[in-house]
Parts: structure tokens; sequence; C-alpha cells
């Protein structure tokens, strides 16, 4: 306290010679220090989220997509999860930590945080199981009306966890054998991806509890040619595309998912010249538009992480091609943002930046550098 | 590939003491029982080429120092051999995880393909050094054991990664 005090008064001394020092002009008023808080979102800003490589501690960076300005940062723990209650009052981390840093006891929670002050203003206490994976956004998933947080288990047994963000407890778990990750695709419903191609569709109560569970017959062949784990969701349909190109549009809104035909984002050129579509976050979905948008390299089998060097457009119902944005930076994720003036960003893992362009039409607008190692996207 | 996965399954057995996992690694196996248990049969065909990661600029299929190193076909992670440790081995105070995903390489050197085990080095900080991220044969989570993604950690003293290794388990 005495140095504080100290240093406050050593301070006032300098301010006073400076004051002294220079010509008779109007002098600035003293600065107020105060702590900002976010306004509501916009539909142009853009969640990142961005994992430390050496601690894989996680950061959010909350960016404004159209002044690329960065706004705030949000942290998380151990391979991170990051959410957004649907009403844009708060944010969501579902962490890992372990009691001293990288070794000690392990806890799992659910971080809370005020989505304008970003202050920490709760916490849930998990079981000590939830999937630990470089981070995909199917990993944790809030119902449409963000009651339930739901989170993906794998120890390596497979289930989901389902929180109850309104009476901040965690309720129980939902047993998934043989099926992966958890995407809400309604109030009180979820699917899961199955080792044979299948859907594993699950309804539940309020008290958290299974109430009907339905596994669709295989919807594709993952020996043949698998669909990326991070599909395009948008309320009860999602966009899964596959290593080799095929697009799969998945109805979830009934008791079991049904699937409608294939079609191929390639044409016979496009295959001849091993174009096929890569990256992490690989597919989004504009609704407003009803366009598809996937990121896409030229290269042979097993490329399937490969940076994407453009985006291309398709038009959902008639499967059309309706734009090709050719990348300054290829791309590792991508998503389009759900505006009227929509804006198409690019992520890049190396070198590290933050790419905008106008969608569906590929203008270049700018870019961000130096955003970590950053590996996926969210919107508001 | 069933002597295969009794070998695996023999090497999981004896690098591990907790049943309570083995029975929840049953658990996972029995609910994955609709698929062939480790779909390795495909030859990743194409060899491992461009990708935005550490490679040399020379691929150089004999050196364990780089991502071109022919065990690490589809190894993702850290390199163990930059971090104090060697292709099949843990550096100083990292604990071999006993589980692992699986995967199918071709030694330029003898022209065979080789099958082997990805296994994580787990209970101390992520290593940091020569990161890879090379995909031949590797899938999405909903096939598990040949996802490169998770942290390879299970029945390990704690989830926390350090690098990654390459063992040959077998000859395909």
């Amino acid at each position: 306290m005495i140095k504080r005090a100290y240093i406050v008064a050593m301070l006032g001394f300098a301010t006073l010679l400076l004051g002294s020092a220079t010509p008779s002009r109007a002098q600035l008023p003293a600065d107020q220090m105060t702590t900002l808080a976010l306004p509501d979102p916009k539909p142009n800003w853009v969640y990142v989220l961005e994992s430390s490589p050496v601690s894989m501690l996680e950061r959010i960076w909350i960016m404004d997509g159209e002044t690329r300005k960065l706004l705030g940062t949000v942290f998380g723990g151990y391979q991170a999860n990051f959410e957004i209650s649907p009403d844009h009052r708060e944010m969501y981390t579902v962490d890992t930590w372990y009691s001293r840093g990288w070794r000690g006891d392990r806890n799992d929670v659910v971080t809370i945080f005020d989505a304008h002050t970003t202050n920490v203003i709760g916490e849930i206490a998990l079981p000590p199981k939830r999937l630990l994976i470089v981070a995909k956004r199917n990993s944790t998933s809030l119902t449409s009306d963000g009651r339930f947080l739901l989170i993906a288990n794998m120890t390596p047994a497979t289930s989901v966890s389902v929180v109850d963000l309104k009476d901040r407890k965690f309720l129980g778990e939902i047993e998934t054998p043989g099926c992966a990750q958890v995407t809400a695709t309604g109030n009180r419903q979820f699917f899961s991806m199955c080792a044979d191609g299948s859907m594993l569709t699950v309804q539940f109560d309020d008290s958290g509890k299974q109430t009907a569970k339905s596994q669709s017959k295989p919807l594709f062949d993952p020996n043949t040619d698998p669909m990326f784990d991070q599909p395009a969701v948008v309320g009860g349909k999602a966009y899964f595309i596959s290593y080799h190109g095929k697009v799969m549009a998945v109805d979830f809104s009934g008791a079991e998912a049904t699937a409608q035909p294939l079609w191929s984002l390639l044409d016979d050129k496009d295959i001849a010249q091993k174009w096929r579509p890569g990256g992490w976050q690989t597919v989004t979905f504009a609704p407003k538009s009803g366009i598809l948008y996937a990121l896409m390299h030229q290269g042979g089998e097993w490329t399937h992480k490969q940076f994407g060097t453009e985006v291309w457009a398709f038009n959902a119902n008639t499967h059309a091609r309706v734009g090709r944005i050719k990348l300054k930076t290829a791309g590792y994720s991508i998503m389009v943002s759900n505006a009227d003036k929509p804006i198409l960003f690019d992520m890049s893992l190396y070198p590290s930046k933050l790419e905008t362009y106008s969608a569906p039409d590929g203008k270049f607008l700018g870019v961000y550098d130096d955003i970590g190692a950053p590996f996926l996207l969210y919107g508001p | 590939m069933d002597k295969f996965v009794e070998s695996l399954s023999r090497t999981i057995a004896q690098r591990t003491s907790r049943r309570s996992f083995l029975a929840r690694l049953g658990a996972f196996i029995l609910g994955a029982a609709a698929i062939p248990l480790l779909p390795v049969d495909r030859v990743a065909r194409a060899q491992a080429d461009f990708n935005n990661f550490n490679k040399s600029t020379h691929k150089n299929p004999n050196d364990d120092l780089t991502c071109d190193y022919w065990k690490y076909c589809a190894i993702d992670g850290f390199l163990c051999t930059c971090c104090g440790g060697d292709s099949h081995d843990c550096p100083p105070g990292a604990t071999p995880s006993p589980t692992s995903w699986v995967g199918t390489c071709h030694n330029p050197g003898d022209n065979r393909d080789y099958i082997v085990s990805y296994r994580d080095c787990c209970g101390k900080a992520a290593c940091g050094k020569c990161l890879c991220g090379n995909t031949e044969g590797e899938m999405p989570i909903y096939r598990a054991q040949l996802d490169s993604d998770l942290i390879w950690c299970f029945g390990a003293p704690t989830m926390v990664y350090h690098c990654s290794t390459s063992e040959i388990v077998g000859v395909k």
C-alpha cells in the first residue's frame, strides 16, 4: 500500500513538472480509468477460438467482422469449448482444469460469463470425462432455447452430459454407445454421428432424462467416403460434406434422421483437377440466401485437412455453383455470418490470419494478422 | 488382421493395470460393434503430399526429426523425437499411453506396409516442437480408433498431452 501511494504521489509530481514545462495550451483533462463492457453483438461479429500450442488452454477472440477490431477476450481451460446463449446474455466455456496447471487433480466445469462484461458469473461442476479433442464445434451444443448445455464425453465410452443452465446444475448423462459428439437440433433433442455412418437421434425431458432414442440406418459409407464430422447446422437440418466432395443434407426434425439424396460439389472437370473439400471447419451455410459454402483445395487421397485455396458457393436447393472465391491466404476454417450483408470469414492457422470477404461475391475486405493458433469460428 | 488385433489387445493388457479402464474400453468397443474393430485394411494410397505443417524442404523419409519420416505418415501432434524422446519412446518424465489410434505406413526402405500405432506420451504439458499434421487413413471422431485429433491418453495417469510417437506393431 505504501509503495502504491508513493507511485501515485510521484506520478502527480511528474504531471506538475510536465504541466509547468509545456507552453500554455488548454490542458487535457485527467483521464478517468474505467473498464469497458461489450455492447450487444452485431450479426457480423465473429468469435475465434484459439488454442495455445503449449498449455493447450484456450482463448476466444471477440472480433467485429466489419472493422476487424478486437473487442475483447474470454479465456478457457484445457481443450475448452465455447458457446453463446441465444439471447446473447451469457457465454460459456466448457473447461478441463488440472489443479496444478499441467498436473494434479482433473476438474471439468462449465464456466458462465456475462456476455457484456465478460466477467465470470457462475460455474457448474461436471463429471471429469468430457471429450478432450482439438476443439470442434460439436463437442458441446446448446439447445435452441438456451436452457440446456449438452457436452460430449469420451472415456473412451461415449455419452452426453446434460446441464441445466437455468437451475445451474448438472442433471446427468445419456449413453450414446458407438456414436460420438453432440449437436442440438431443437429444444430437447440432439444427434450424434455413429461409426457405421448412421445418426443417433435422442430426445430428453426437462430433468435431462432420455425419453426417446432412435438410430437411423447408415446414411453414408465411412469406408468409401467419410463425411466430415463438423456439418453446417441450421435448426433441425445439417449439411454434411464428404472427403470426396459429396453433400448430404440430413433432416433431424423427426424422431429419426433422414437423409436427402447425395449431390456433388464437383463436376467432371473439378474431379480431373483433383478438387476436394478440406480443412477444419470446412462447410458453412447462410440461411438467408440458402447458399452453402465449402472450403476447397486441389489434392489427392487423404488430404482432408489440407488448407483450402478457394471457397465455393452453392445454391443448396438447385445445387448450382454460384460463386468461386479465391482466397488470399489458404484457410483452415471458414464461416459465413448471418447478416443482411454477410461476411465470409477465412481463418488460417499458418500464417495466423483472419480474412474477410463479402459473400457470395467474394470481394476481399481485409485481414487481421496474428490471431494465435485459431481453430474455430462462431457467430453470435 | 486377427493376429494384429490380438497383439494390440495383448499390448494394451500388458500396459495397463486399470481394470476399470479396460471395462470402459470394452464398453466403447462393444458400442462400436457394428463396424470392423480396426478397419485398417485399406492401404493409404497417396504419399503424404502437401500440407501446411513443418515439412522439410527436401523430403527425407529416413529423418525422424521431420514430419516426412515414413513411420509418421499419419502422425498428428508434436514429434517426441524433437522433445527428448524417440520415434517410439517418450521423453523423460512422460508416460506412454496404453491406448492409441492406428494407421498403415509404407516404408520405402524395404517396400513393405507396416501397421503402426500412434501412441501419445502423456503427463506433461505439450512439448510444442515439430508439429506435424499428416493424415493418411485418418478418419473423423465417429471412427475414434482412426482419429488423430483426440487426446489419446486414455488409461494413462492423466489426460495431459505431451507429444506423439509412432510404434511399429506389425507388417501388413
